[in-house]
């Protein structure tokens, strides 16, 4: 499975962290725009800079899936029907709309509607991504969980994104009251991001196993070989989001530092989590078709 | 618009797997690439066991996913009979096609990192001929045409044991399948 897929998991997980680093970006941007322009210009600005470079190593992963690369401009053609088409389009779109994004946002008072727009484009492309794999035959991804899945990866990975680039470039300073506040309350959305596809899970095995053979065969897989793998996701991801929201909890009430390790330390539990997630969605989808 | 179809005996085929070879060999294809196959089924015990065979190519579906998935449009349904053509100097690779079909029809094939799938060799029909399985088959058991006629003559019967849900894609085939077979 690895060696077949692995484009596309490096393509979904790293287009989901700029996407979702994007939306964070933005959010804690306008929560700042009127109480802390500067905080919010001088905290985001790395940030902003740093999704264009994750995307495009997303799309160019993309390409390594393909059996004839240097056809990938014509994966556009079909947009009237074909989700890959409008994936491709509106990744394509997002990373214009960033590109216009960093150059605006260079400016302190530059309102966000911008962001917003790019923000949405985003949203669309996770959409588009989504639907993609739930209308294909496999009965593990033709599922609402598919969606659940990639939005709650995208806010999830993108609160880990937020976390190490804002980090990244505070290093050592003492940030405000409102910036820690900021950071707080888009750590609250992401435990929601991560909390909401936990819980669904029940019912994602309930309707594989009332499913046909293939369905029952995915659930089997997944309460079977890969079970530890399962566990282990959730372990690491619950863990990661817990460290990161506890470390900006704790610092917003004391030195207002962001201390680095910890923040480091807790976005690769993040990642991890969400790659060996990721890995189980694909191993664990079993096709309807015949021999 | 017409729409070409395939009618399957499954109780007189033999899996003497002829049609596979004459398509392979129409459609110059690779070891392990088959765009049409013969699968076996079989099951019960002793006195009672049974077997049966299921020859599958595309079903040129009525509604197929693949045309829909296709993201370059390298798969259409060719106006005058609905046959789902393949246009390989379209296709892009990306296999979204093998992950639409329910009948495994498209093959990526990795050397030439595209796909491809039966195309009811339309070069054949187009000059007056027959698909190259239904001309090879020795039990008479496939047969091709007007896929309306054909159920006219044979009952519509695309839903068997083995068989993903006809109502998924609409498939452009008729069977008269063994009584195991039967849903």
């Amino acid at each position: 499975m690895f060696a077949e897929e692995w484009p596309l998991m490096m393509f979904t997980l790293i287009s989901q962290l700029a996407i979702g680093s994007f939306i964070m970006l933005v959010l804690i941007r306008s929560m700042l725009a009127k109480k802390d322009a500067s905080s919010a210009q001088r905290l985001t600005s790395f940030g902003f800079l740093a999704v264009g470079p994750i995307m495009a190593l997303a799309l160019l992963f993309s390409l390594f899936h393909l059996g004839t690369p240097m056809g990938a401009y014509r994966s556009i053609l079909n947009l009237s029907s074909s989700w890959l088409s409008r994936e491709i389009l509106t990744a394509g779109l997002f990373f214009v709309l960033w590109f216009a994004t960093y150059k605006v946002y260079q400016k302190e008072n530059a309102g966000n509607a911008l962001g917003w727009i790019t923000a949405l484009v985003g949203l669309l492309t996770i959409f588009s991504m989504a639907s993609i794999y739930s209308n294909s035959i496999r009965p593990a991804w033709s599922n609402a969980h598919t969606f659940i899945a990639f939005f709650g990866a995208t806010l999830v990975l993108g609160y880990a994104g937020a976390a190490a680039l804002i980090g990244h470039i505070a290093k050592g300073q003492t940030l405000s009251a409102e910036a820690m506040a900021a950071l707080k309350k888009v750590g609250y959305a992401a435990a929601v991001a991560l909390i909401i596809p936990l819980i669904y899970l029940p019912v994602y095995f309930g309707n594989l196993n009332s499913g046909d053979a293939a369905a029952q065969a995915s659930s089997m897989l997944l309460s079977g070989s890969y079970l530890i793998p399962l566990v282990l996701r959730w372990v690491l991801s619950l863990i990661g989001v817990m460290m990161l929201i506890n470390v900006i909890f704790k610092q917003s009430k004391g030195a207002k530092i962001l201390p680095a390790n910890s923040i480091l330390l807790a976005v690769a539990l993040i990642l991890v989590g969400e790659f060996i997630g990721r890995y189980v969605f694909y191993a664990s989808a079993v096709s309807i078709m015949i021999g | 618009m017409a729409q070409l179809g395939f009618y399957y005996d499954m109780t007189i085929c033999t899996s003497c797997k002829v049609c596979q070879i004459a398509c392979n060999d129409k459609n110059d294809l690779e070891v392990g690439t088959l765009f049409r196959k013969v699968h076996n089924f079989e099951g019960g015990k002793f006195p009672k066991p049974w077997a049966y065979n299921l020859s599958m190519a595309c079903n040129h579906c009525a509604e197929p996913k693949c045309t829909k998935n296709c993201p370059t449009g390298a798969l259409y349904k060719r106006e005058k009979d609905g046959i789902v053509m393949f246009d390989e100097e379209k296709c892009i690779g990306c296999k979204l096609c093998t992950w639409s079909c329910p009948y495994g029809a498209p093959k990526y094939i990795e050397s030439k990192g595209k796909s491809g799938k039966c195309n009811f060799c339309v070069d054949l029909i187009d000059a007056g001929e027959q698909p190259a399985c239904v001309d090879a088959c020795q039990m008479r058991a496939l047969e091709f045409g007007d896929i309306e006629e054909l159920r006219k003559k044979y009952g519509n019967t695309a839903d068997i044991k083995g068989l993903p849900e006809s109502g998924i894609t609409h498939p452009s085939i008729t069977i008269n399948p063994n009584k195991e077979a039967m849903k």
